[in-house]
């Protein structure tokens, strides 16, 4: 009982007194120490940071030196003995950028649990554009309004995202690996010779973007500690959590950017050096941006990753994730770019969704896979988009190298696997795609595709016929009953009896219509 | 502002002569008539202990600028030779005139209050031979003669020690031998002696020394002793410490201590009409010039006159004991952390109240379930400091204790360590200071889980967790649980610990190195513009010294834009008033307690603020230490800044006003003035509230 008492107070954020979160990256090692204010909401006890360059090593020799652990851990125990002094109840522990794409993050995460008992988790890239954006979407809660169409520009030092939203929607994020301090650390040049380099690089980025995105929204957002020292020199106090920076004020800024060594800027607007050395890389991208877009201002919040994280630890139950509409919006978006058949995509995810509900106390599953599920339906036909013969190959392998911002790799490995299984073969242990995924996740992909092929034969003629399915259960059996029974459904019937087989296997249910 | 202002060194007075003035003000306190004999002498032992440190520290400094082929000159523009010149001219002066007013006035009147201190030569045979059994018995096992000679070279002298030197000559034979004898720090320097000569008094006493030069010969069997003289030499202790290259500043610094003892000597005293060969020979081992050798009437080292007072205190010969009163704030029985919540922030004035609420808050937060851990910064803390017991048993009952040990304290480096250790062994995580910045800011920081959740009592003050200074010192203490400044204290305390780097800004404080000096700047910048004719802004700041020429220049900037300004400053002024304004005032006090706290009053424009700070204006509290500024919020501790500051200001007994000659008026030695002797009107202020207290808190009668 005791036990039990203990997970549900670690689960339940409100009940778990002080939190901590730790962020490592690429420049700096961050903690925040925060317990949940009785008013809701959080209140932040401690903010700590101290400078760490892991970033130059990774982005120079591809690996954290040896030098970093001993630092890196040295901080951890520190923070550890910080966290003490509150009795932190649970702590996490994230790495971004430099973590994320050294070569000896394993030994690296290793080493720090080994000497400071801390777990550090290196964070996907799509998982850090999820929690900025839940951040920043949190403080413009109210002020979204005129920023149904913009481009979100999340600046870091060690790694870019641009995301753009279309109708207040998340359609697309885009990573790159190109920071604000990372561009001098991989140009290896001292700053007055990088400009034109940099200008390079934004340009190639921004094209990037207008290729899938000819029109870019007329709106800008900017996330980071360097938009946010813009804020300083503008003269904003940013204690509303948000400000808006004009079109002139920013070229104002900008040539004083490029005029002023940032050592000066240190002493007169009272930012860290880091952010001021990045100040000039910031200002291109953003001025590339804003030329693209045709913005008049960009809007810079208060946020940073460590609040979203603690927001997170926070919320009552983990599965409940406020993200969760921008995922299936993304998805919906990759699915345009490969010229999906939308009406087919919805009902095989509608149908999908219905039968998954309706076998709950059957799979045992949980909202996260629902959501898998639903992405996997909206894309399991991407791959015509290369060519019709093997298209589940294609689906599978276009889906397992995008990015969905919010879904972690691993969740892309199973969404791109249920989609890959969607016809033809059942998986066999020959099949590397499926052997690699560990006991837990196969049989997931089994449960999921095998509603995946149901779904997908329901729709044979891709008209999106049924309205409801009205699923019954007797005696091991699926009873589809649509609402619609007048409707010719030959076609339906023929392929719902070669594609359930995989649904028979896994649930022991046979499915046939009324 | 007005347009010929150009800001320079006629403006500014050298900072080593202005602090000989400070000290000459100590002395002044040892002729007022009014003072208890005792007192009076005990400004006699003061004005030499802060002597020996400013030999030790500022005249090292200087040497050593000298030796450096140093030609500039100080902010107001003297050469380093002129300022030494000028400074022993000084030390001469002012030592001349505090041996007069020992020998002539002091000890003379203390005789006739029944206090007998006698000379060698006024011994008679019973004193004699009762001295000579004291000798054989107590001292003859703690001496250690050195003979000097050829095989055997001159000895490293102990710092501020009493050596006798001897020539003697063995009766056999006609070559005569030198050798020194120190005179121990250990036993005491007044030995009293029992005597029925002076009716009433029943007893005298006599200077160790003495009793050593006149038992010397028992030392040296088979030698005849030709001449005896005491000398005293006092030596260069101050080092600066290379941290970058210091891996561990706790065993350097014990090295160091080691190392001190063989530093050059700056100065030697000798006593007049004692020269001779020995005092040549002296001057010829040590190795230093004629503008080091200062002669006095005798006895030496007079800061061990302490030792008598403490031993002969008693009323008449001192002034009545002001004892520390209870602070009205705190109950018995209330816990200590609601009474801080309900008040949200309580004031401590030492020493006029009682430190205890300081130790209680420690004490109870060491058995208090619900603390979580206990940050405090510990700089000159004494031998069986209360305070550290306290965390010791916090960090035994598991509490986290982490404590910022300033090692760097200037001699008291020794005593810092013993209990450093200590804490270490208890469990308490022990920080020792940050290379490069000496940590001078007093905080004391309490985390408590609650009810509504976590919450940071504080303790700040302008003065050191030091229970025994607690009680001469006038320090400000502030007990606070405000979040902004518990946040910003918490941040501090992370950069202390080497945690975290400083936050871009602070909430409420201002802190050295990153911001204080900007801030006064700012505060006194922004005086300035909202001053006009018909409401002209004001300052008032009352610290230790003044030297920081930055500030000098916008106190007169802001004092040429119509300021009133007033300083209180208890020591070094190096800010030269009455050029060109009447605006700014100088005023100095010095009295029983030594004038510690530092509070800064702006009046902005009829919205004031108050400040209490652990800093004065001077470079190395703004450059070179860990300071913190606080605002005072509350109207309570706001408006007895106010009467405090005015008694100060009003202070026509103890306070002193500077000229712009450079000189500082006298103080009023008659007592004419006693009703407005701030010092006693602040203790007056406490003790009537301490007793409406009383009388409040007794029962009503059934």
């Amino acid at each position: 009982m005791k036990r039990k008492d203990r997970a549900i107070k670690k689960r339940n954020g409100r009940q778990a007194g002080t939190l901590a979160v730790i962020d490592i990256g690429a420049h700096s090692i961050r903690m925040e120490i925060a317990e949940p204010s009785p008013g809701g909401g959080m209140n932040v006890l401690e903010t700590l940071s101290q400078p760490v360059p892991i970033g130059n090593d990774v982005f120079t020799k591809g690996r954290i030196k040896a030098d970093k652990f001993i630092l890196v851990a040295k901080i951890l125990k520190d923070y550890r003995r910080v966290m003490a002094d509150y009795s932190v109840s649970s702590c996490r522990a994230i790495a971004t950028s430099a973590v994320r794409e050294a070569l000896n993050k394993d030994i690296f995460i290793d080493r720090m649990l080994k000497e400071t008992g801390i777990r550090v988790e290196a964070l996907d890239s799509s998982e850090e554009i999820r929690l900025i954006y839940l951040s920043m979407r949190n403080l413009l809660r109210g002020r979204l309004g005129n920023l149904k169409n913009s481009v979100i520009a999340m600046i870091g030092t060690g790694s870019s995202h641009v995301c753009l939203l279309d109708d207040g929607m998340l359609r697309k994020a885009e990573s790159f690996r190109m920071g604000t301090i990372r561009i001098y650390e991989e140009l290896g040049q001292p700053i007055s010779k990088s400009s034109m380099v940099i200008d390079d690089i934004v340009d190639s980025i921004v094209e990037l973007l207008l290729r899938s995105f000819p029109r870019l929204p007329g709106s800008l957002v900017a996330v980071g500690s360097a938009p946010r020292s813009l804020l300083k020199m503008a003269g904003r106090d940013g204690s509303d959590g948000v400000d808006t920076i004009s079109r002139d004020d920013f070229e104002r800024i900008s040539r004083t950017v490029e005029r002023t060594a940032p050592d000066k800027l240190v002493g007169e607007y009272g930012m860290s050096d880091l952010d001021a050395l990045g100040l000039i890389p910031c200002c291109e991208i953003l001025s590339g941006l804003m030329k693209a877009s045709g913005a008049g201002a960009v809007l810079i919040p208060e946020t940073n990753t460590r609040d979203a994280i603690i927001e997170d630890m926070l919320r009552r139950k983990p599965e409940d994730d406020p993200f969760e509409p921008e995922i299936v919006s993304c998805a919906k978006f990759l699915g345009e770019k490969f010229c999906y058949d939308v009406k087919h995509a919805a009902a095989v995810s509608k149908y999908c969704l219905e039968i998954f509900d309706a076998m709950k106390s059957v799979h045992g599953l949980g909202r996260r896979d629902r959501l898998l599920l639903d992405v996997a339906a909206t894309l399991h036909d991407a791959g015509q988009f290369l060519n019709n013969r093997q298209h589940h190959k294609h689906s599978h392998y276009l889906i397992r190298n995008s990015q969905i911002p919010g879904l972690s790799s691993n969740e892309m490995e199973i969404v791109a696997v249920v989609a890959r299984y969607h016809r033809r073969g059942l998986p066999k242990t020959s099949h590397p795609e499926y052997m690699q995924l560990d006991s837990d996740e196969r049989v997931k992909v089994l449960k999921l595709a095998a509603i995946l092929r149901v779904a997908d034969a329901l729709d044979r003629s891709h008209d999106g016929k049924f309205g409801s399915l009205n699923l019954k259960f007797a005696e091991g059996r699926m009873i589809i009953c649509p609402d619609a029974t007048t409707m010719d459904m030959a076609s339906e019937t023929m392929a719902l009896r070669a594609k359930s087989d995989l649904f028979d296997d896994t649930y022991g249910i046979k499915v046939e219509f009324q | 502002m007005s347009a010929e202002f150009k800001f320079g060194k006629q403006y500014l007075i050298n900072r080593d002569l202005s602090w000989i003035d400070f000290n000459s003000r100590v002395l002044d306190e040892a002729s007022a008539q009014g003072t208890p004999l005792l007192d009076r002498l005990k400004f006699i032992a003061i004005f030499s202990n802060n002597l020996d440190e400013f030999f030790m520290v500022r005249i090292a400094g200087l040497r050593k600028q000298l030796d450096a082929g140093d030609k500039g000159t100080d902010a107001s523009g003297l050469p380093v030779q002129e300022q030494l010149d000028r400074a022993r001219e000084k030390v001469l002066d002012l030592t001349s005139r505090q041996y007069s007013l020992l020998n002539n006035e002091l000890l003379p009147a203390l005789r006739q209050k029944g206090l007998f201190l006698l000379k060698r030569n006024e011994w008679d045979s019973a004193e004699r031979s009762e001295i000579g059994r004291i000798f054989r018995k107590m001292i003859y096992p703690a001496l250690t003669p050195v003979a000097v000679d050829p095989s055997h070279p001159f000895p490293v002298l102990n710092n501020c020690a009493i050596e006798i030197a001897v020539r003697l000559r063995q009766r056999n034979s006609r070559k005569t031998v030198r050798a020194l004898v120190e005179v121990p720090s250990v036993l005491p320097r007044f030995i009293a002696i029992p005597s029925r000569r002076f009716p009433g008094a029943g007893k005298v006493h006599v200077f160790l020394e003495d009793i050593i030069m006149e038992f010397v010969g028992e030392l040296f069997s088979g030698c005849e002793i030709l001449d005896t003289i005491p000398f005293r030499t006092t030596k260069d202790m101050d080092f600066t410490i290379d941290e970058e290259g210091v891996a561990d500043l706790l065993s350097h610094i014990q090295k160091e201590l080691v190392g001190r003892r063989s530093r050059h000597a700056l100065r030697v005293e000798f006593i007049k009409g004692q020269g001779g060969a020995l005092e040549k020979w002296i001057m010829e081992r040590l190795e230093i010039g004629e503008d080091c050798r200062y002669v006095v009437e005798g006895p030496l080292h007079l800061a061990n006159f302490f030792e008598l007072i403490g031993k002969e205190a008693k009323p008449g010969l001192v002034e009545e004991e002001w004892r520390p009163l209870p602070s009205k704030a705190f109950k018995e029985g209330e816990n200590v952390f609601d009474t801080i919540r309900r008040k949200e922030s309580i004031p401590l004035f030492l020493p006029f109240q009682s430190f205890d609420p300081v130790v209680r808050l420690i004490e109870e937060a060491a058995d208090d379930p619900s603390v979580l851990a206990i940050k405090q910064t510990l700089y000159r803390v004494s031998g069986n400091s209360p305070v550290v017991a306290a965390l010791r048993r916090a960090a035994e009952n598991g509490k986290q204790v982490t404590v910022i040990v300033e090692l760097k304290a200037r001699f008291d480096e020794g005593n810092n360590i013993q209990w450093a250790r200590k804490l270490e062994q208890s469990g308490a995580h022990v920080i020792y200071g940050i290379p490069g910045l000496k940590i001078h800011c007093k905080a004391l920081m309490v985390i408590r889980r609650e009810q509504g959740g976590i919450r940071r009592y504080l303790h700040l003050s302008t003065g050191n967790y030091n229970d025994k200074t607690a009680r001469v010192y006038t320090d400000i203490g502030y007990f606070t649980a405000n979040e902004d400044i518990g946040a910003d204290i918490s941040a501090l305390f992370n950069v202390m610990t080497g945690y975290s780097s400083p936050p871009a800004s602070w909430r409420k404080i201002a802190a050295a190195p990153s911001d204080l000096k900007e801030k006064f700047i700012s505060l006194i910048d922004r005086e300035a513009r909202m001053s006009s004719p018909h409401s002209p802004g004001r300052i008032i700041a009352k610290m230790n010294s003044l030297v920081e020429p930055d500030l000098v220049e916008h106190i007169y900037r802001a004092a040429h834009a119509g300021v009133k300004i007033d300083l209180v400053v208890r020591g070094i002024c190096c800010l030269r008033p009455g050029i060109g304004t009447d605006n700014i005032r100088v005023t100095s006090i010095v009295d029983r307690f030594l004038e510690h706290s530092r509070i800064y009053y702006f009046a902005n424009g009829g919205n004031p603020e108050y400040y209490l700070a652990s800093a004065d204006w001077m470079p190395r509290n703004l450059y070179r230490r860990i300071e913190i500024m606080f605002p005072v919020e509350d109207g309570e501790t706001r408006s007895l800044l106010d009467q405090i500051l005015k008694f100060q200001l009003n202070d026509r007994m103890k306070g002193r006003t500077l000229m712009p000659s450079g000189l500082y008026t006298e103080s009023d030695k008659t007592g004419k003035y006693d009703s407005r002797r701030s010092q006693k009107l602040t203790y007056e202020l406490f003790r009537r509230e301490s007793q409406e207290r009383k009388i409040q808190a007794q029962p009503k009668p059934l």
